[in-house]
């Protein structure tokens, strides 16, 4: 069956030539908890988010005034359901925590004894060094819950962490030669950044509100 | 490739490996670079491990260190300690 999915990429401004003429390019740097690849958030509201943590960021290092600096890239991602390697699944789930845990366990006792392998390891050794699964397997797509670093309360059965789906396509082209990444365009997110920004304060403030119930 | 063959091309892989081409191969991989999604706030963790991991939390912190002792006999019963979420979760 086909697997098509709207997905939503945050960059810069001044990329958005380079992307319109050329495509995304693969993403790289310690954030790339699905390995290496071109990431997509399912949400846009997420891909806004994410530019608007690297500014805040990047403008509090340098000891500028914050300015957005925001472009929110929307594609298609097209393959076939058996080629989506998805960790929602929990038949893929395991095969990855084999690999997760096998790594951790036989990692050598040098600088890395005390380094957690994170995702981004394993899925960077089954996709570059075990070739069977870029063979059979063009995107990973995962669930991802933000805690933040203080918070493991739970007060509802089904858990309040707030979810976030994320695709980091592996091939750019599928086995068929069709392209993995189609219909890149500019999703146009200033008719709704005032939607936008309720949700991004929301997110904030929530994570506030249960930390204080955390320490009361 | 289903599931078994998948396992069993990752333990014969890691069972034949050299420690000297596991070590290029964890550098291929980014593991000097590449950070947990733990460091950020963001944990991968399955639906499954979710249940437990609320269970035990909420033991821990609201039902005191009697109640505690007693669920942590039961989850070493039913192999809970050794779970992902509880070891990202400690």
């Amino acid at each position: 069956m086909t697997y098509n999915e709207i997905g939503y990429h945050g960059t810069k401004k001044a990329n958005q030539d380079g992307i319109l003429g050329n495509g995304i390019h693969q993403s790289v740097g310690e954030r790339h908890w699905l390995g290496d690849g071109v990431y997509f958030f399912t949400e846009a509201f997420h891909a806004y988010k994410w530019r608007y943590d690297a500014c805040r960021d990047n403008m509090c290092k340098q000891g500028k005034a914050f300015e957005l600096d925001c472009l929110i890239i929307q594609a298609r991602i097209n393959t076939l359901d058996e080629r989506v390697f998805d960790l929602t699944k929990y038949q893929h789930k395991l095969v990855f925590d084999e690999i997760l845990n096998t790594i951790e366990k036989i990692k050598p006792r040098s600088c890395w004894e005390k380094k957690a392998v994170a995702e981004g390891v394993a899925f960077n050794y089954m996709f570059n060094v075990l070739a069977d699964f870029r063979r059979n397997y063009d995107a990973v797509k995962a669930l991802f819950q933000w805690r933040g670093k203080m918070l493991n309360c739970y007060n509802l059965k089904l858990s309040s962490d707030k979810p976030q789906m994320q695709i980091c396509v592996k091939n750019e082209l599928m086995p068929s030669g069709e392209q993995t990444i189609q219909s890149i365009g500019i999703y146009d997110h200033n008719d709704e950044i005032d939607n936008l920004e309720k949700l991004r304060v929301s997110w904030s403030y929530s994570a506030r509100n249960r930390q204080h119930r955390n320490y009361r | 490739m289903d599931i078994n063959e998948q396992l069993q091309l990752i333990r014969e892989h890691f069972a034949n490996i050299s420690i000297e081409d596991f070590e290029r191969n964890l550098q291929r991989a980014g593991i000097e670079v590449i950070r947990p999604a733990s460091d950020y706030g963001y944990y991968l963790v399955p639906p499954e491990d979710e249940v437990v991991s609320y269970k035990t939390t909420v033991d821990k912190e609201y039902r005191g260190a009697e109640v505690n002792m007693k669920f942590s006999n039961r989850s070493a019963d039913c192999s809970y300690e050794g779970s992902d979420s509880m070891r990202l979760a400690a």
